[in-house]
């Protein structure tokens, strides 16, 4: 069972599913995750001691030290990074990770943005998600 | 996006794959934020401190090693995690030491400026209405207001490709309609303010502000460009204000570009000296013993460095509590030629250059609570390194540092 929740804008095409992890705190990669494990250690974060490997990640936007977008990498190449992202907002360090996955890793994170997701997808609370970037479109899968 | 002939010329490799890989990342990026074209860039500010890097940061520059790129403006880089002298404290894990001398040795290949500091605008500082393109969020702020010229917020892997380009696409803070404050905050009862109360307005700006530009009124006329410093640094690391606007005070204000009515701003705060205790007691995260001051958060000026020579005068730090004190290496020779280093070192003080206080490695070392003037290191330290914090006036660090115990 597939059912479309909502269409957003593309930032980076590609189609990929995974447990959904929700969140509208916005959320701070550098110093925030552990890349080797892909937990998150962000203190005071509703996240906190949850993994962001294979995950569908929803957030509002990424927030912290300019170097987020390479601690993302970091979990990439070590293979602990979400296989999609659903972004409020698109913002530097967001399009800078998902640019470098693929140039660097030839790793695709489908990734789409869309001003209020977090929010529907917080209140939906869905276990699997699937995004294609291509149409930018976010689905409950299962 | 619009590419002019050239552009076109390096998406079709004719400078080679370095250039391409760098345009195609531009591109993609502009593309994202809606750019239209390209625009030069006078400089770049880049980072190289593995603890933030990762094996990941080394892959980004080793490819464009591998691609004969090279750096194409200007292009100073930030504080390493290990300086070149006295990093006996830190005990970093197998690796660490071989992979930041990695990165050093990467930088250079590619023609960084070794400057090591998070000071970039000591070595070229930006002309007003200038395009650069800066990481490092108090530089960004100084960048954009008090110099009035124009960078974004850089993520740390686009800005290599903007170095080797020398371009970048143009968006946001690049683009004057995007520069205008949105918010108001009058400062009440600050006709005087030492150098800790501009850390502390400062931390409170950018919680008010958040990622809006603010128009502040009411700081002192005369505040000196290390206050201004001291307060977009706060900013910055409390918020995310890469950009404000003070009365009387800032560039665009000050030279007409831009042209603020305060009645018309809808979101107004009020700030007095009675909400400074609040941050004060926010950013002092513990009532324990202190076993290291750290002064120069960001990197001291000459004249900051000066200031502490003569407030060390006739003191000395007691050998149980180092002060350590960061600046960067320019600024350390100054101090060697002026005979301020001397004083400094005869006082007992490390004089440090090369890393800094968020940088460094402090997770491995034996340190556990730090005093420190500087808002934005308190306010980095316990949320990125775990340590304790007891935020404090510069003169309260060094009657600290000379008891040997918290004063």
């Amino acid at each position: 069972m597939r059912r479309l929740l909502l269409g957003g804008r593309r930032i980076m095409g590609g189609r990929a599913r995974g447990p959904a992890l929700v969140t509208t705190q916005p959320f701070m990669f550098a110093h925030g995750i552990e890349p080797a494990t892909g937990l998150i250690n962000f203190e005071k974060h509703e996240l906190r001691g949850r993994s962001i490997a294979g995950t569908v990640m929803a957030l509002p936007f990424g927030v912290g030290s300019s170097s987020g977008a390479v601690w993302f990498l970091e979990a990439v190449r070590q293979g602990t990074h979400p296989v999609a992202l659903v972004v409020d907002r698109v913002d530097p360090l967001i399009a800078t990770a998902v640019l470098l996955a693929r140039r660097l890793y030839d790793v695709v994170i489908p990734c789409v943005e869309r001003p209020g997701a977090t929010e529907t997808l917080a209140a939906g609370r869905f276990a699997s998600l699937e995004v294609d970037g291509d149409e930018g479109n976010v689905y409950s899968v299962g | 996006m619009d590419l002019t002939r050239e552009e076109v010329a390096i998406l079709a490799g004719d400078e080679g794959p370095g250039p391409r890989l760098a345009l195609e990342l531009l591109c993609e990026f502009g593309e994202i934020f809606g750019a239209r074209r390209l625009i030069p860039i006078a400089s770049v500010h880049t980072a190289g401190h593995l603890g933030s890097l990762h094996q990941a940061g080394l892959d980004l520059l080793e490819r464009f090693v591998s691609l004969g790129a090279r750096y194409r403006v200007p292009t100073t880089i930030n504080p390493s995690s290990l300086g070149c002298e006295r990093c006996e404290p830190f005990t970093p894990p197998p690796g660490y030491v071989e992979k930041q001398e990695r990165l050093h040795r990467l930088h250079e290949i590619l023609g960084v400026t070794p400057n090591w500091s998070c000071t970039p605008y000591f070595e070229h500082p930006p002309a007003f209405g200038e395009a650069v393109a800066w990481i490092e969020s108090h530089a960004i702020s100084l960048v954009n207001s008090y110099f009035g010229a124009r960078t974004e917020r850089l993520a740390i892997g686009i800005d290599v490709p903007a170095a080797i380009l020398g371009r970048f696409p143009e968006f946001g803070l690049y683009l004057p309609e995007n520069r205008v404050p949105r918010i108001l905050i009058d400062l009440v009862g600050f006709e005087r303010m030492d150098l800790l109360d501009y850390d502390s307005v400062g931390y409170l700006v950018g919680l008010l502000a958040r990622d809006q530009i603010p128009y502040i009124r009411g700081l002192p006329a005369r505040s000196t460009f290390d206050q201004i410093r001291s307060l977009g640094a706060a900013a910055a690391a409390s918020g995310a204000v890469p950009l404000y606007h003070a009365e009387g005070l800032t560039a665009e204000v000050k030279r007409g570009a831009i042209r603020v009515d305060p009645a018309r701003l809808a979101e107004r705060h009020t700030v007095t000296r009675a909400d400074l205790e609040a941050v004060e007691e926010r950013l002092t995260t513990t009532a324990a013993e202190v076993d290291l001051v750290i002064v120069g958060c960001p990197h001291l000026s000459i004249d900051q460095m000066q200031d502490l020579a003569r407030r060390m005068s006739g003191r000395t730090c007691a050998e149980t509590l180092p002060l350590w004190i960061y600046t960067s290496s320019r600024i350390k020779e100054e101090c060697r030629k002026d005979g301020t280093l001397a004083l400094l070192e005869a006082a007992g003080a490390w004089v440090l250059t090369g890393t800094c206080a968020v940088t460094s490695p402090v997770r491995h070392s034996p340190f556990k609570t730090v005093m420190t003037n500087s808002a934005k290191a308190a306010n980095v330290l316990p949320a990125e390194h775990g340590l304790g914090v007891v935020y404090a006036s510069l003169e309260r660090c060094l009657r600290t540092a000379i008891a040997g115990r918290r004063a």
